[in-house]
């Protein structure tokens, strides 16, 4: 019975003709990846940028060496120079879209970055592309400076912050928590993810791949089997040669390469990691 | 980064990613927005059929979209956008499943699932008409029904009639378990319906 009948065959037809999306179900999802986007490339930006001001002025560690941000720091870097807290500002784009966004700043900030800062970067940029809100959910309601933040990773996943009395309201109507926290948030962990391997990237770029290398451990741990998997082994690889631990980089570089030897990362690997081109 | 530039469209922010591909020695040029507008009817119906929940259907698409988005790069144009567009569709509902801590379609339930002993104004007998919406409704639960190796490649042949070899090449298996998956899948589809039928007569009787 390898065949349909005709009753199956005619079930199936109905659902081949449900299911397609209105043009305002496109529209509203364009809207919110296209934000998503540019928020992703800017919590990159400035979560170094941040982190390097950090250095700068209090002397301390490495905000990413640490997973627990105090409320002092974070404070101190709040009106910074990527502009004011305008977290207030729901308008720029849909509620729904925020509350996760903000939710991937304060995962960020778990890692030890100053990110509540961003979200006044993108604003201009977001606010072409996101001009109607047709998502009807209240507005989130964060405060500038907690203490310490819980990340937005699935409940399977550690969090390596103490989930503390942090006042996250962000009312979202419909979906259950994904959070570890069990708020009653939707968030995307894919937001956090591409936030780390963002601000990895950058860190290369500019020439820092001991930091990248530290991200891209805290994405290993908070997301094992993400979807950015694949990304975070690549960049690791370029992060360990550039960083001269060559034996332990040519290792992981060779071990991409004959996983995936038409990546992106694979010329650069090579370039990077002294690696021939027959090398896969 | 390559080919960036280019015609990329008016959008004015930093998200339009462009490639270039060299297929069959041609440089062909890929626009974010336009893989977008070509993947976005495909995406959105996959990911319900694969059993995400509709308060879940938007976060799903955004997300393949921004995977689509940072890999766009890569996409080297040697299987079918759509076709490499499942596997990073399969990959997201994969790790989305996972959060949500269910391992079988039911995370449609709640708000979504079709109680079929409960479908209010369906006739029985068995020359059964249904209307368009109930059988639609009714099919998805079936679909529903089937495993998840059996539900995929079933979604793919049966409802989006994409071709063995495409999606031997999107599940990153070989033709043979697709062909044998696919029978299986077409064998328990049709039991579930015959199911379906038996209890329904049943209910009436």
């Amino acid at each position: 019975m390898s065949t349909l009948g005709p009753s199956e065959k005619g079930l199936l037809e109905a659902l081949r003709e449900r299911d397609e999306p209105t043009e305002q179900d496109r529209e509203r999802v364009r809207a919110a990846v296209l934000s998503r986007i540019a928020v992703a490339a800017a919590v990159g930006i400035a979560t170094v940028a941040t982190s390097s001001q950090v250095n700068a002025s209090s002397g301390s560690s490495l905000p990413l060496q640490s997973a627990h941000p105090t409320g002092a720091a974070l404070g101190e870097h709040a009106a910074g120079p990527l502009g004011q807290s305008g977290l207030g500002q729901s308008g720029w784009w849909g509620a729904s879209a925020t509350a996760k966004l903000l939710l991937a700043s304060v995962a960020v900030v778990g890692m030890g970055a100053a990110v509540v800062l961003w979200p006044a970067a993108p604003v201009s940029s977001a606010d072409q592309v996101a001009p109607s809100r047709s998502v009807p959910k209240t507005p989130p309601v964060l405060p500038m400076v907690p203490a310490s933040a819980p990340v937005a990773a699935s409940p399977e996943e550690p969090t390596p912050v103490a989930p503390s009395a942090l006042p996250l309201e962000l009312p979202t109507p419909t979906p259950p928590a994904r959070a570890a926290t069990g708020s009653d948030v939707s968030v995307s962990s894919l937001d956090a993810e591409l936030a780390l391997i963002s601000s990895a990237q950058q860190a290369l770029q500019g020439g820092a791949p001991a930091k990248a290398l530290e991200v891209l451990d805290q994405h290993a741990r908070e997301f094992p089997r993400g979807v950015l998997s694949v990304e975070r082994s690549g960049l690791r690889a370029v992060a360990l040669c550039a960083a001269n631990r060559l034996p332990e980089g040519q290792s992981a570089g060779q071990a991409f390469l004959s996983r995936n030897p038409r990546s992106p990362l694979a010329a650069r690997i090579r370039g990077v990691c002294r690696l021939g081109e027959g090398s896969e | 980064m390559p080919g960036l530039g280019g015609n990329s469209s008016g959008v004015g922010v930093n998200a339009t990613a462009t490639a270039d591909l060299m297929t069959e020695g041609k440089v062909r040029s890929l626009d974010f927005e336009a893989v977008y507008d070509e993947l976005f009817p495909f995406v959105w119906r996959t990911a319900r059929r694969l059993g995400i929940a509709d308060w879940a259907l938007d976060d799903v698409c955004q997300e393949v979209f921004l995977v689509v988005h940072r890999r766009l790069s890569e996409f080297e144009g040697r299987s079918s956008l759509k076709t490499w567009a499942f596997s990073i569709l399969n990959n997201v509902v994969q790790v989305h499943r996972r959060t949500q801590g269910r391992k079988s379609p039911t995370y449609r339930a709640g708000a979504q699932t079709v109680d079929l002993e409960t479908l209010p104004d369906h006739q029985s007998g068995p020359d059964e008409i249904l209307s368009s919406a109930q059988a639609a409704r009714i099919a998805q639960e079936l679909v529903d029904q089937l495993d998840d190796e059996k539900r995929m490649v079933f979604v793919l042949a049966e409802l989006e009639q994409m071709p063995v070899s495409d999606i031997a090449a999107a599940l990153g298996a070989n033709v043979n378990t697709v062909h044998a998956r696919l029978r299986a899948a077409r064998k328990a589809f049709t039991l579930a319906a015959q199911r379906y039928r038996a209890r329904d007569t049943w209910r009436a009787g």
